[in-house]
Parts: structure tokens; C-alpha cells; sequence
């Protein structure tokens, strides 16, 4: 079956193949499998992208229905998810390679982006950083809430600097440790709530106020 | 001819410790192993020159290389590595998969507090029975029975009982998950050895 999604990327690179079957949304969905960041809200950042667009894709979802979503994806390839993600590493990387080099031929310049510190607080992404050097504006308060994330951030990696080195190999203790802060993390961090609520903060507040001016 | 091998290695339990590596046998300089910081189930590449070892480097978690002995990159010279570990897969993987889930059924404090009792526990436990083919029940049975054995306190050792006895086995995929080598910086083929 991946020797049929290869040749499947192959074509599309050398514009042999419809665009229908693999689409900017399911080449993002296998490539999230076989990066293993299923879980991890991603956008492909254009120089078209707004702010907007970004809230949506990174911030205004659930993990719940990004797992769906990405699950149904690979579906619609006739994939089996868990020979996707038990891959040696050397299979997945050559793909998703591959993956990469298909999105920018046929979506233009780009970049993936995953908000992997929506799910840890030990990546060392600065999202903050990051949209200023694409010099994409975002809400306000979305950017408020950004900034306490990444400052929380540094707060837990300050007491817990446990994360998985990557020269070294880790202990299962270590590994059970660093999944145990990464789900202390989610618990703070994955809710698409605190993104929408902190965001329409003004707007729920005049909201109301409104109701109860009409009372 | 330099041969490179990804191999496990099992250090024995005794207080001056012997290592060995998995499926590979009769190094005439084992002995070099002392000198690095190698923890049971840890998976190393070796170059060997006939029955000597050239060159050792280290795997991380995430499939990283790293060279800790020898002063040549075999690794430029060579076309294929042999991956050993196929046959200690399933003991590994499964022995992983136990101990994660028990471990997760402590709080970050408690296996900070615990990290050295936790990782002599583990050790003990890859180099006891990672090298054999044990069914799963027995595995579970023994971890059961070497988690009553520590000294942690009574409250631990319950809830990592409790935990390993809910986890199920790993399905088939997972156990047979290979260990990951990234070699992206060279152009080698790894062959491995049928399951």
C-alpha cells in the first residue's frame, strides 16, 4: 500500500496525477501520521496566510475532531494507521520528504507548520516569533493569550527539565515522566476553548452586556 | 572487512557487570563496553574489524547517531548495516510497553522523588528477561513480582501494580516496531534479519 501512496506522490509531482485524491488536507494528514504529530494542530503557511486562517487552523479546534479529521483522511487512502505510525523511521522520513517536495510543486512556497506547543511544553517553537517573521497579524487577545502560553513555558521547563535529550537514549522512566508533564500540559494548553474565549473576550463581554440591557 | 551491526545491549546484574551484545559473539574486546555509560535493552551500532570492535556509536530515542569510540567514521565507508535486534523486538517492545504504563501511574513528583529505584527497577528487568522469548503473562508475572521486591513505599508499588496489571498486550504492530536509525547524512542500506 505505500509503494501505491509513493507512486501516487511520484505523479503528482510530475503532474501525471488528479489533485482530488490527494489533497492539500490529506497530504497534511499523512505527512502529520508519518511525522508522528497526528495530534498536533498544523497549517501550511503561505505568504497568503492571515490571521485568520491561522486561528482556525491552529488554535479554533479540537484535538477530538483533529483526530477524526486526520483519521478520516488516511482512511480515504486505504491506509491502515498503525502500520503508518510503527514505520521505521528511515520508510516514514523518505516519505514524508516526499510529502513536503509534493506540497510546495503543487501549493506553492510554504511552510508546515505544527503548533507542537499546544501539546509540550518542551518544544522549543516560539510561535510568537515565528508569525512576527511572516509578519502575519493576529487577534490581540489570541496573541495575549500566545505570549502567557510561551511564558508558561518557560516556567515548567524551568522546574522540569526533563525532556528527552535528543542525543540521548532515554529510560523508560524518563519517557514516562515526559509523557506525564505533556499531559499536565494539554490539560492547560488543548482545549480550543481558552483559545476562542480569550480571543472573543471583548465580543463575549458586549455580548452580556447586551443580554442584560434587554432584561 | 569492517562489518557494522545495530545490536541491544544487556549488562548483567552483578556489581562489577558483564556486557554483551545481542547477536554478536566471541569480541575480543568486550571490555571496551565498561568504559561507556551502557544500560541494558540499549541499542548501539559497532563496526567490527574481524572479531574486534573499531568503533561504537550511540542510538538516541529518536534514531539520532552519535560516535563515542573509534577515531574513523566507518559509517562513510561502509554500504549496509545488519540489524540484530529483529529477534529481541518483541521481549523489548513489550518489556517497554509494560513498564511505561506502570510508571505513568505515578504523578511527575513521585518518579522524579523515585528516578534511581525506578531506573534500577528497569534495568533489572531488561537484563533479566529482555534476551528470552517469555510469553507476555510470565513477563507481566515477573515485573509483578520484582516490583513487590523494591524498597519503594507500599502506596507506590500499588499503583504500579494496579496499572500493570490493567495494561493489555501491545498489538502486533508495536511489538515488532524496529528501532529507529536515522541516517540521513550517509547512504546505507540496513538489512535486517528476518523475524
Amino acid at each position: 500500500m505505500l509503494e501505491k501512496i509513493e507512486l501516487l506522490l511520484q505523479q503528482k509531482i510530475h503532474n501525471h496525477s488528479s489533485s482530488k485524491i490527494l489533497s492539500l488536507e490529506i497530504l497534511l494528514s499523512l505527512h502529520s501520521y508519518l511525522i508522528l504529530r497526528y495530534f498536533v494542530p498544523c497549517a501550511f503557511i503561505t505568504d497568503f496566510t492571515t490571521g485568520e486562517d491561522l486561528a482556525k487552523e491552529l488554535f479554533f479546534l479540537s484535538s477530538k475532531n483533529l483526530l477524526i479529521k486526520n483519521k478520516n483522511n488516511i482512511k480515504k487512502l486505504n491506509l491502515n494507521i498503525t502500520d503508518l505510525i510503527s514505520l521505521p523511521l528511515n520508510k516514514r522520513k523518505k516519505l514524508y520528504l516526499l510529502i513536503e517536495e509534493v506540497i510546495l510543486n503543487c501549493y506553492g512556497e510554504g511552510e508546515i507548520y505544527y503548533d507542537c506547543s499546544r501539546m509540550s511544553p518542551f518544544c522549543d517553537k516560539n510561535i510568537i516569533n515565528y508569525i512576527a517573521s511572516k509578519e502575519i497579524e493576529i487577534n490581540t487577545n489570541l496573541k495575549k493569550v500566545l505570549i502567557d502560553r510561551q511564558n508558561k513555558k518557560e516556567i515548567f521547563k524551568k522546574k522540569f527539565d526533563n525532556q528527552p535529550k535528543e542525543y540521548n537514549w532515554n529510560s523508560v522512566s524518563d519517557l514516562a515522566l515526559f509523557e506525564k508533564l505533556n499531559e499536565l500540559w494539554q490539560g492547560l494548553w488543548d482545549s480550543e476553548e481558552i483559545y476562542k474565549l480569550y480571543s472573543y473576550e471583548d465580543k463575549m463581554i458586549d455580548a452580556l452586556i447586551l443580554k442584560k440591557s434587554e432584561l | 572487512m569492517i562489518n557494522i551491526s545495530l545490536v541491544f545491549v544487556r549488562k548483567s546484574n552483578s556489581t562489577i557487570p558483564d556486557f554483551s551484545l545481542l547477536g554478536l559473539n566471541n569480541i575480543s574486546n568486550i571490555e571496551i563496553l565498561k568504559s561507556h555509560k551502557l544500560v541494558s535493552s540499549q541499542p548501539i551500532l559497532v563496526a567490527l574489524l574481524k572479531d574486534k570492535i573499531v568503533a561504537i556509536y550511540l542510538v538516541s530515542s529518536i534514531g539520532k547517531i552519535n560516535q563515542i569510540h573509534g577515531t574513523v567514521d566507518y559509517l562513510n565507508e561502509t554500504e549496509e548495516i545488519f540489524d540484530l535486534t529483529g529477534k529481541f523486538l518483541k521481549s523489548y517492545n513489550t518489556i517497554s510497553h509494560l513498564l511505561l504504563n506502570t510508571f505513568k501511574s505515578l504523578s511527575p513528583e513521585e518518579i522524579i522523588t523515585f528516578k534511581n529505584y525506578l531506573n534500577a527497577l528497569e534495568e533489572k528487568i531488561f537484563s533479566n528477561y529482555f534476551s528470552n522469548d517469555i510469553p507476555f503473562e510470565i513477563i507481566k508475572r515477573h515485573i509483578s513480582r520484582d516490583i513487590r521486591k523494591t524498597t519503594l513505599t507500599t502506596i507506590l508499588k500499588s499503583k504500579m501494580l494496579s496499572s500493570l496489571t490493567k495494561t493489555s498486550m501491545p498489538m502486533k504492530n508495536i511489538w515488532n516496531k524496529k528501532i529507529d536509525l536515522d541516517l540521513e547524512d550517509y547512504d546505507i542500506k540496513i538489512q535486517s534479519q528476518p523475524l
